[in-house]
């Protein structure tokens, strides 16, 4: 299985750097974030194409980066000025590959000790009308806990879930979450109890225009003009706290040969 | 209106003869402020818009509105609540230029996270509500940009007369009684800028031609020199300064930051100035422009006639092209300076005396520029000052440089930074259209800074812009001077061959190119992404709260309906309410019962008593707050 050079036969894990350096994507402002994921993987695969042993192998994974600055970048600000946040969007409740998107966020792409928050978004594809499944919610929530515990997380969020879902996990949860995004299109409609619980319990309800099957399998398919499983993937954000102004964005993401 | 010294004011005579001790000291107190302050840094985003208000008067019987002449009442009350709770008061208010004007400000600025965009419509409705209170029976708290009539017969409440022999303004139609009596301040500008000038000043606004408009237009021409046949002639000050407008500040980190966004916002006033246009109204007559600017830049024109080039120079040192109400002459920026195309004047000793205390080539020239003008307003308590302490010198010039950008150093023995005023804007009818207005215009500085925009192209051409931007429907119809790639700093060769040189034609200079305010605001595909598009992908990279995020849409589709053209900017709005008018005959006349019909109408507009999709598209309503959510204060 060859793309762009690449073999795929063993596990690639991307990082797409700052793509707001990128001006060919800042160009076209109007794009989905799946469009803008696809678009950042071209440039992180034609940067690799020019540099292709600037990347790091082991016997079952292959790390490919864009050459970027972020982490001299973090360091020009005292990191208590930054707000770094990570959306985790995950295909299934196993743990390792949570660990593995943090990981790779954290310690490979940005090199950080901790960031802000974790917002956890899982793939529920819209042809199927799924349902929250709060096992699994839990599953990924009981490590999430253990980041917050151990310093490396400050708050803990979840996307797309029925208010009911969110509730039960808010009751159960050791580590409650301080987050709860929904979709920007719901944003004017929200229903007044779900208004209610956050402003009850000082749970920020935030935005976003994702969708939770953020790298769909056909797009893959296009991308690496292969068929492969996205594993998961992380998008990070950082901006200057108190001014508004948003300094990084960027993706890291996991690619697998089909079974 | 910047701002207000007490005390006693000089007489013309003596004021002209401590010019030079103005400029002297007001040098070496900027000088001052920098070397304490260009150091300043790690400040957050704070702002704050500012909203002038106009007195309404109906006279229901008769059919009229009138402009009430009760600032000095009102202010005196709600000043004193300030004076009593200063630091609980939610809107600060300060009298203006006029007697039927007072101007709002939220009584803390506004700061760093998003969720603060969400409590600016709130604050605009408390601020009207809580002056409203005061309001007479059939009095109406108004945003307009400018009154249709004023200057004409009786247009005042109580009724004034004009006194075109003696007096302030010696005007044919403004009495001095409409200026505001409440400081001196006020008449004393109209008079030394007279005085100044050596005669009224005059603007003359081209008639818009209906079919059965008269030509000459009154008899202002037979009376008056300077007034054109062909034009609506206005000859006093309280003409452009009792025009209304919405201006904005913001905080910068420091005084890099502030370089840059002063530099990066000033071609986009010709854009906010189209887009907001509000005005085709004056003095009773439907005009051919649709913005209030050069009736202001007119109304405080206080060079001579040497220095506007019509008598060789003699007595003055300089001719100056522009009045002190103007666009802004030079960018501060290291990006900018490549695009300063115009020449710039200045007093070379001033300059000299600015670069040899450290100041760069850019600051120093820019400031040394607006030293070229004369002070016009002294007052004898504040003519002997510690330069090292204070500041009243500086801010003397500073503040009656009424420029489309103002750069603002921090105020000494504050914990306020270097900041930057935006200027251009015409206020609108509601304050849904104001908030969505400031919004934008806040988000477009994060943008800019958060990708690096560039919007920067010769300065010459942004002029271009400010005079095509007042022309008639120029929002819909006229195109302007916009840099094609803002996403980059790297010019194509021949761009900055071309820019470098002083011969710059257009066509030649691949860099800018011509857009409609359509394509500027909401993008031409393959070509411009447009801004409202990156202050959405700007957006889907913050954390924005969802009541916010909705009001921020809401706010976004209203401009982007208006760049559009879907829905009419104000102007187009007054233009069509005008014409098709059953009063009206076709004679460019926006008679009484036209003048009361309209404000009527724009009230019920305002109060949202009167749907308008026309002016305001289906969705003008907001999530707007009184406060932010408490989870997201902790935020910043």
């Amino acid at each position: 299985m060859t793309s762009n050079g690449l073999i795929f036969n063993r596990k690639v894990i991307f990082s797409t750097g700052n793509i707001m350096s990128i001006s060919d994507i800042t160009r076209k402002p109007s794009q989905s974030s799946t469009e803008e994921l696809i678009d950042a993987i071209k440039f992180t695969l034609k940067d690799h194409e020019k540099k292709p042993n600037h990347c790091i192998e082991s016997n079952d994974s292959k790390y490919i980066n864009r050459t970027d600055d972020i982490p001299s970048k973090i360091k020009e600000f005292d990191i208590e000025e930054l707000k770094i946040g990570l959306k985790v969007f995950l295909v299934n409740d196993n743990e390792e590959l949570l660990k593995e998107a943090l990981q790779t966020a954290l310690s490979w792409q940005l090199k950080v000790d901790k960031v802000t928050d974790v917002i956890v978004s899982f793939k529920k594809p819209q042809s199927e009308q799924k349902s929250d499944d709060l096992n699994e919610i839990k599953k990924i929530w009981i490590l999430l806990e253990k980041y917050v515990e151990d310093g490396v997380v400050g708050q803990l969020g979840i996307a797309d879930v029925e208010e009911s879902t969110f509730r039960e996990l808010y009751e159960w949860a050791k580590v409650k979450p301080n987050i709860i995004q929904i979709n920007l299109s719901t944003c004017c409609v929200v229903p007044a109890t779900l208004q209610g619980f956050c402003k009850e319990n000082d749970i920020k309800l935030l935005t976003h225009s994702d969708s939770s099957d953020i790298l769909p399998e056909q797009s893959v398919g296009e991308v690496f003009g292969t068929p492969l499983d996205l594993q998961w993937a992380v998008r990070f954000t950082i901006h200057i706290k108190c001014r508004g102004v948003l300094t990084t964005k960027g993706y890291c993401l996991c690619i697998q040969p089909k079974d | 209106m910047g701002l207000l010294t007490e005390g006693t004011p000089l007489s013309w005579e003596e004021t002209k003869q401590l010019a030079s001790h103005v400029r002297e000291h007001g040098i070496n107190q900027f000088i001052n402020i920098y070397k304490k302050l260009k150091e300043r840094k790690g400040d957050i985003l704070k702002w704050g818009d500012e909203i002038e208000y106009i007195i309404v008067k109906f006279q229901h019987e008769k059919k009229e509105a009138k402009v009430s002449l009760r600032a000095e009442e009102m202010l005196a009350i709600l000043n004193e609540r300030e004076y009593q709770s200063p630091d609980t008061v939610k809107v600060l208010w300060r009298p203006e230029f006029a007697a039927y004007m007072i101007e709002g400000t939220p009584g803390k600025p506004y700061g760093g996270t998003l969720a603060h965009f969400n409590v600016v419509e709130s604050n605009m409705r408390m601020r009207r509500q809580e002056a409203s209170e005061l309001l007479r029976e059939n009095e109406c708290l108004m945003t307009l940009t400018s009154f249709p009539r004023l200057g004409c017969v009786n247009f005042t409440e109580p009724p004034s007369k004009v006194t075109p022999n003696e007096g302030g303004t010696k005007s044919l139609f403004f009495p001095d009684a409409a200026v505001f009596g409440g400081h001196p301040r006020f008449m004393n500008l109209v008079r030394n800028i007279r005085k100044r000038r050596g005669e009224h000043v005059a603007i003359n606004l081209p008639i818009f031609r209906d079919k059965n408009t008269k030509i000459p237009v009154d008899d202002s021409s037979k009376i008056r020199r300077a007034a054109l046949p062909d034009c609506v002639y206005l000859d006093a000050m309280g003409f452009g300064m009792g025009c209304c407008c919405l201006q904005l500040t913001f905080q910068a980190c420091n005084i890099d930051e502030a370089r840059i966004l002063y530099d990066q916002l000033n071609p986009l006033c010709p854009i906010m100035l189209a887009f907001t246009a509000a005005s085709p109204v004056h003095r009773g007559f439907l005009t051919d422009i649709d913005c209030r600017w050069n009736i202001i830049s007119g109304s405080v024109d206080c060079r001579t006639e040497e220095e506007r080039g019509l008598k060789p120079l003699k007595d003055n040192k300089y001719v100056i092209k522009k009045s002190r109400y103007d666009s802004i002459d030079s960018y501060l920026s290291p990006q900018g300076e490549k695009y300063n195309d115009i020449p710039l004047l200045y007093n070379e000793e001033d300059y000299r005396k600015l670069r040899d205390n450290g100041i760069d080539h850019l600051l120093a020239q820019h400031i040394a520029h607006l030293f070229i003008r004369d002070t016009v307003s002294l007052f004898s308590e504040k003519i002997n000052q510690n330069d090292e302490e204070d500041t009243d010198h500086f801010e003397n010039i500073q503040s009656t440089n009424w420029q489309t950008m103002r750069f603002k150093p921090p105020p000494p023995h504050s914990p306020i930074g270097w900041r930057v005023e935006f200027r251009p804007c015409e206020v609108q009818v509601t304050d849904f259209e104001n908030a969505a207005i400031v919004c934008f215009v806040v988000l477009l500085t994060r943008v800019i800074l958060s990708y690096q925009l560039n919007f920067l192209i010769p300065i010459s051409k942004v002029d271009e812009n400010i005079q095509n931007a007042q022309k008639r429907n120029a929002c819909k119809e006229q195109k302007f001077w916009f840099r094609k790639d803002i996403t980059t700093d790297i010019s194509p060769p021949e761009a900055n061959r071309c820019c470098r040189g002083t011969n710059c034609e257009p066509k030649d200079c691949d860099l800018v190119g011509l857009m409609t305010v359509n394509e500027i605001i909401n993008g031409k595909q393959g070509e411009f992404p447009g801004l409202i598009p990156l202050i959405n992908s700007y957006l889907n990279g913050m954390d924005v709260d969802a009541d916010t995020h909705c009001t921020i849409q809401q706010y976004l589709k209203f401009i982007q309906k208006r760049a559009s053209g879907e829905i009419h900017t104000t102007a187009s709005f007054i233009r069509d309410f005008v014409t098709s008018h059953p009063d009206y005959k076709h004679d460019s006349v926006v008679s009484e019962i036209i003048n009361y019909d309209l404000l009527k109408t724009l009230k019920d507009i305002q109060e949202g008593s009167r749907s308008c999709p026309e002016l305001l598209g289906y969705s003008a309503t907001s999530k707007t707050k009184e406060t932010i959510p408490h989870a997201l204060k902790n935020d910043c």
